[in-house]
């Protein structure tokens, strides 16, 4: 028996036509969510930019957390602040910054222990949200982002059904072909190619953005509505505090801290939680990163006085655990150092790009058949580069004058799209915002450099700011193309007018 | 154990990029090329098993098939035809201006196959996942995070098939009889499971 398969001329037909109808419908809000998940590859960086001239110390004395937590405690009483645990960011490779968390209070905290300033990512918060719930309110967003994974995976197993001649075409590049062949080249390569990427960011991203329906579901039909049963499949029952337990010492970090390097001395520790601080019956938490492997980490719990209540067992035992935990590292790209991030920043590139090709080349194909839509082509240019000019716009001027990154970027957006509904050209509007994109782009960089001064050209914002820069170049480096390609298109005409009219 | 871990992940970039070289040559030229094309699929794993030796399994995987994708990317940059000269005069077909009424009855058929495509493969797809967690017998966190597999996996192979198929009621009867069955089964026999 010869196990093939050969799709028929009327199949790739219909899984194209499937294929379009699916992308047109998405189009601008899966743009959306890949514009800014390429940036958020970068969180760490970009909320280490926003407050540039923060302390940076990867080794801290168990001491400081003893005082830094008094003082935490200490403040929230003073606010009347609810709280029933501390939360220390453990300075490492990602967040080089200690942080004390209690209630809605956050700040660094000094090498003495003493508090600093708040804790302001205000911006790179917008980033994210943006990705991964639209900036609606999260029980909507994040869901509808969950979905938008999910037609993405339709969108690229269409894509690949709908390809009869991939191995054949697997490296032709026609971008000297007409506008429409070379779009088709692009969007082909691309989508063949980096499909295990886009398929496993679509993938991890709708099991993440959908895990919470899920949950709703199965608690709904198995566990007469108590999600916290499904949760706790996964996860340890956090511990409940005795009503009016009596105060206590705090737990003595030292010991805790000493035995974690005796536990696992090769794990990074990222997080250390105490619940119930300063009461009886308190808990220590500690998170941390496993070597080589793709989990979100390991937690260990620990009783005050530094003995080890038990690990929780992400990293081995359970492997759905594992396969669960592993989505997240694998979406984000924060696996194995900046290096992986530069390539998940690239292939994010790659895919805002599939998803412009594709749109596209419905619109090329539409004008070749002599119905060009005309307005849709304006509003896809002006979103195309107005997104990216919007989020860039949203940096400079939350740096400059604190506004709302949110309201900036989505009036902008919404902006754009209705005037170019009604006014200019596709190439008006293309150039026009790549222009207005680098201008953007350069001024987060010069901004960032008025108020930070030499801490915008170190470490992480060095990085955040080479993001911008970079993109800047890359939109520059296309605007010459488009120009050296336009006179040369003139001036061909000109030298065929003359030579006709003689 | 820093210079090993450099010659290891050298070798192993070199046996991707090779690999890649191997299914271009394969590939792009004229008649089948079998022996070439498995040197090339060969090499890529080798370069997986490289990465893996290098930063474990898991790690390795992953870098590996970054490598890959971005050397393939690289060398069509590299290899592509690019455009010189002035651009091509476009070939358009005048006169072909839809009906108002033929646009709109197209408008209205791709958003109802929209529709269609949104809400029947969701339901489709968590009832799957829940056929699968209250069905399956094995231990909880498989049966949860299994379903939620399942779950979207059906979800989006429900809506390629909402989409590709050219007669809409199809898939639709499809999947809402799928979704009615097994939400009848699920509601028959969710007290013996939840017990």
């Amino acid at each position: 028996m010869k196990l093939s398969f050969k799709p028929t001329p009327a199949f790739v037909r219909n899984m194209t036509d499937g294929h379009s109808v699916l992308g047109l419908a998405v189009s601008t809000l899966l743009y959306i969510v890949c514009v800014s998940g390429t940036l958020a590859v970068f969180y760490n960086e970009f909320e280490r930019w926003e407050q540039a001239s923060e302390l940076e110390n990867l080794s801290v004395a168990a001491s400081v957390y003893q005082t830094a937590a008094e003082q935490a405690i200490a403040l929230a009483k003073e606010q009347n602040e609810e709280f029933d645990s501390v939360k220390f960011t453990i300075p490492n490779t990602d967040m080089p910054r200690l942080v004390v968390e209690v209630g809605d209070i956050e700040r660094y905290v000094a090498e003495d222990g003493a508090l600093l300033g708040e804790v302001k990512h205000e911006w790179t918060h917008f980033l994210a949200y943006l990705h991964f719930a639209l900036n609606l309110p999260l029980g909507l967003g994040v869901p509808l982002v969950g979905l938008i994974g999910v037609l993405m995976a339709a969108l690229i197993v269409s894509g690949l059904l709908a390809h009869p001649k991939i191995i054949k075409d697997a490296f032709s590049f026609r971008l000297s072909g007409s506008k429409r062949l070379q779009q088709v080249d692009l969007h082909n390569r691309l989508g063949v190619w980096a499909s295990p990427f886009h398929l496993a960011i679509a993938i991890t991203g709708a099991f993440i953005g959908l895990s919470q329906v899920a949950a709703f579901a199965i608690a709904g039909l198995f566990y007469d509505g108590d999600t916290e049963k499904v949760e706790h499949i996964l996860y340890r029952e956090h511990p409940v505090m005795q009503e009016n337990a009596p105060e206590t010492s705090l737990p003595d970090f030292a010991a805790v801290l000493a035995e974690m390097e005796r536990i696992a001395p090769e794990e990074e520790r990222t997080r250390l939680e105490v619940a119930f601080p300063g009461r009886e019956g308190q808990v220590v938490e500690i998170w941390t990163r496993v070597p080589e492997r793709l989990v979100w980490g390991e937690r260990y719990h620990f009783n005050p006085d530094g003995s080890l209540i038990e690990k929780e067992g992400w990293s081995e035992g359970d492997s759905a655990k594992q396969v669960y935990l592993s989505t997240f590292r694998l979406h984000f790209g924060h696996f194995s150092g900046f290096p992986v991030k530069i390539a998940y920043f690239l292939l994010g590139i790659g895919m805002c790009v599939l998803v412009v090709s594709g749109i596209n080349i419905w619109l090329v194909r539409k004008r070749q058949r002599g119905a060009p839509a005309v307005r849709l082509e304006r509003v896809w240019m002006a979103q195309v580069w107005g997104i990216p000019f919007a989020i860039a716009l949203s940096a400079v001027t939350y740096l400059a004058f604190t506004a709302s990154a949110v309201k900036v970027f989505w009036l902008t957006t919404l902006s754009l799209s209705v005037v170019a509904a009604f006014a200019g050209t596709a190439a008006g509007w293309s150039i026009l915002l790549r222009v207005a994109t680098i201008i953007a782009c350069l001024m987060a960089v010069i901004v960032h450099a008025s108020i930070f001064g030499a801490d915008s050209f170190v470490r992480a914002s060095l990085v955040a700011n080479a993001v911008w820069l970079l993109t800047a170049a890359g939109i520059a480096a296309s605007c010459l193309y488009t120009w050296v390609r336009r006179r040369d298109s003139n001036f061909a005409t000109a030298v065929n007018g003359a030579v006709g009219s003689n | 154990m820093q210079d090993s871990f450099y010659f290891v992940a050298g070798l192993a970039s070199v046996f991707a990029f090779a690999g890649i070289f191997s299914l271009y040559s394969a590939w792009s030229s004229k008649g089948a090329q079998p022996l070439r094309s498995w040197l090339g699929w060969a090499m890529l794993v080798l370069s997986a098993v490289g990465w893996s030796l290098a930063v474990g399994t898991e790690f390795g995987i992953s870098i590996a098939a970054l490598i890959v994708m971005l050397g393939v990317f690289a060398l069509l940059a590299v290899r592509g035809e690019w455009p010189s000269g002035p651009r091509p005069i476009e070939k358009q077909r005048s006169g072909g201006v839809s009906e108002p009424g033929a646009l709109r009855q197209l408008w209205l058929r791709g958003i109802l196959r929209f529709l269609s495509a949104t809400f029947l493969p969701l339901v489709s797809g968590i009832v799957a996942g829940l056929l699968f967690f209250g069905f399956t017998g094995l231990s909880d966190s498989w049966r949860l995070v299994g379903g939620a597999f399942v779950s979207v996996t059906i979800w989006t192979l429900a809506v390629v098939w909402v989409c590709a198929d050219k007669k809409l009621l199809r898939p639709s009867a499809g999947l809402l009889a799928f979704s009615v069955l097994s939400g009848l089964m699920l509601k028959l026999a969710i007290p013996a499971v939840a017990a």
